[in-house]
């Protein structure tokens, strides 16, 4: 059996998920669930990281990034789908990418995992979507805008506070161009979209395809026109596995609490299947 | 572990499980992916068509607004058949709406004229027909620059940047201000002014015969309900068609007065089919001469790469 590296980037600001995936990701390919076709076929010698993280995770808390710099590259020895992937997955800190959005720039480690990533996974919270609000908005609907003490006095754009989407699709545009300069190759990675908290959501009722189409429409416009249909597929996810506090979600089988919601809405416990399908296709 | 466990790991190659990430290099630098110089701009015209849009009208007619307002509708959903597929200057756009936006400090929508970077004129913007392939995709490159430049042209034959703009515009967009129109004080002089600035783009710059000829009533929500508006818009019409006799004329109420029963981006969907319909019958020429060489390389019917764009570079 072929011994294939699996290259997949988290994408995300800040405090959109990604760390608490990988928690979640740890656990499950510890502990399998019936549906899921991916585990770990040995320990990493060097998992202080993981196991931080993962014991966050199964006391329901906050899974906080403990990096150090730019991130924690993780490579891990799993079985997918009964092929042997080691599989690199960089926990890149939100900062990172809000360093390249905001400050413009981007340390070059960073810029060569995700140059060379076979795929990436783009995370969004829907509690940081920051929507939009023009002037004109807020009046109609008797919003009063909060004006310094002075009226002729601007506020400054503060970059970190634009909607989400404008965020996400520069970050995209800049990833597509730092690869097609780095690689100097036409093909477009496959994307996952992680709409994370998926939990908070679902009463709305909207499968995650169209859940983006309808809160951040620029997004979907540029994936929609940007990328092949078959680069992209958008999930959401619940890796905490609900908002309850943490000493209930510490009680809950850690086996049965996360859970990924497809494109068209169907529900599973396999959150690795963003993962099989940037692998395969599939 | 210590930290001197990982590098050791790191060093004999052994990184499973984790491994810091962060070299200690010299970052590298991105795009700023703010509106364009004329030397960005002539790049991207030297590897890629891109329809060269100049709106312009006197200080206050709305020209910033107006781009703005087609930015901020695009966000919302496809504008009309088309639909928002990439920009090389998202930030300037946002620096365009941040003004007229919730969190700016601002009581009423108002647009700054000042404090933008001069030289960055550019705004670029990649649309495609919805549901259609790459092949539906234009490039649009809209210049953004001070109604000042057009009034030293009529008063002074002082053209400034409108001397290499006008020469290489694909589409150029007329704004006359609706808010004069709607006023029976100004009305007579708002037509007038805009017949002249016209005829003085005509007469005194190169305007090339193939570009496209539109004018844009802006503020439009300051007309509505006026009393005999379609004969003053007829009257426009006439004084403009005496200079371009296939001047085309729209309205559009890119931010309109809170109290206006007239949406957000008013108009813009029409603009944006009108600017499309113009074409580029002379690509190669550019806005700067003598800058063609820059290397570049596209995403597929997408992207100019940062090469130009500064990427690559360690930030000083």
């Amino acid at each position: 059996m072929m011994n294939s590296e699996l290259r997949i980037s988290l994408v995300g600001m800040p405090s959109t998920g990604k760390t608490t995936f990988l928690a979640a990701f740890w656990n499950l390919i510890q502990e399998p669930t019936v549906e899921a076709c991916v585990r770990l076929r040995c320990l990493p010698r060097a998992a202080v990281y993981l196991h931080e993280i993962h014991q966050a995770w199964l006391h329901g808390q906050e899974v906080g990034h403990t990096s150090r710099d730019s991130g924690e590259l993780i490579l891990l020895d799993i079985d997918l789908g009964g092929r042997e992937v080691v599989l690199e997955v960089p926990d890149l800190s939100g900062e990172s990418f809000e360093d390249m959005f905001v400050h413009r720039r981007v340390t070059q480690e960073v810029d060569v995992i995700l140059t060379a990533a076979d795929g990436l996974l783009l995370f969004l919270h829907p509690h940081e979507l920051r929507p939009r609000i023009t002037l004109v908005d807020a009046i109609r609907m008797g919003i009063q805008p909060e004006v310094p003490g002075d009226q002729d006095e601007l506020l400054a754009l503060d970059l970190k506070k634009l909607p989400a989407e404008v965020q996400a699709v520069d970050l995209l545009q800049t990833i597509t161009s730092r690869r097609l300069w780095a690689r100097a190759e036409l093909s477009s990675p496959r994307i996952g979209v992680i709409v994370s908290a998926w939990d908070l959501v679902e009463a709305e009722g909207l499968p995650p395809a169209r859940w983006l189409a309808a809160r951040m429409p620029l997004l979907n416009q540029y994936l929609a026109a940007s990328l092949p249909t078959e680069s992209v597929r958008i999930y959401g996810l619940s890796a905490r596995g609900g908002s309850a506090d943490a000493s209930e979600l510490a009680t809950f089988d850690p086996a049965t609490r996360a859970f990924l919601v497809d494109s068209a809405g169907v529900r599973t416990g396999d959150i690795s299947t963003p993962l099989q399908w940037i692998a395969t296709g599939a | 572990m210590s930290g001197l466990e990982v590098s050791a790991l790191a060093s004999s190659g052994d990184l499973r499980g984790r491994h810091p990430i962060g070299d200690g290099a010299e970052p590298l630098s991105l795009s700023p992916c703010s509106a364009l110089t004329v030397d960005e701009a002539t790049a991207l015209l030297s590897c890629r068509s891109a329809l060269v849009v100049l709106p312009i009208g006197y200080v206050g007619t709305g020209k910033t607004t107006l781009l703005a307002g087609l930015y901020e509708r695009l966000c919302l959903g496809p504008l009309g058949e088309r639909c928002f597929a990439g920009s090389l200057s998202l930030l300037g756009f946002e620096e365009r709406c941040f003004e007229a936006s919730l969190g700016s400090g601002n009581s009423r929508a108002r647009q700054d004229r000042t404090s933008r970077d001069a030289k960055r004129l550019f705004l670029h913007l990649t649309v495609q027909t919805v549901g259609a392939g790459l092949g539906s995709r234009r490039d649009l490159l809209m210049a953004d620059i001070s109604g000042e430049h057009l009034k030293e042209l009529v008063t002074a034959d002082e053209p400034g940047p409108l001397s290499f703009l006008l020469a290489r515009t694909d589409v150029l967009a007329l704004l006359v201000d609706g808010e004069g129109l709607a006023d029976p004080l100004r009305r007579y002089s708002t037509i007038t002014e805009a017949r002249t600035a016209l005829r003085a783009m005509i007469e005194r710059s190169s305007v090339r015969d193939t570009a496209r000829v539109v004018a844009l009533v802006t503020k439009w929500d300051y007309c509505v309900g006026v009393a005999d508006m379609s004969n003053i818009v007829s009257r426009l019409q006439a004084e403009l068609e005496s200079v371009v006799p296939d001047v085309r004329l729209m309205t559009c109420a890119a931010r309109p007065d809170a109290g206006s029963e007239l949406e957000e981006g008013t108009g813009t969907a029409e603009f944006l089919e009108a600017t499309l319909e113009g074409t580029i019958r002379d690509p190669a020429r550019l806005l700067s001469f003598g800058r063609a060489d820059a290397p570049l390389a596209l995403v597929p019917g997408g992207l100019v790469l940062e090469a130009f764009l500064s990427a690559g570079h360690p930030v000083p």
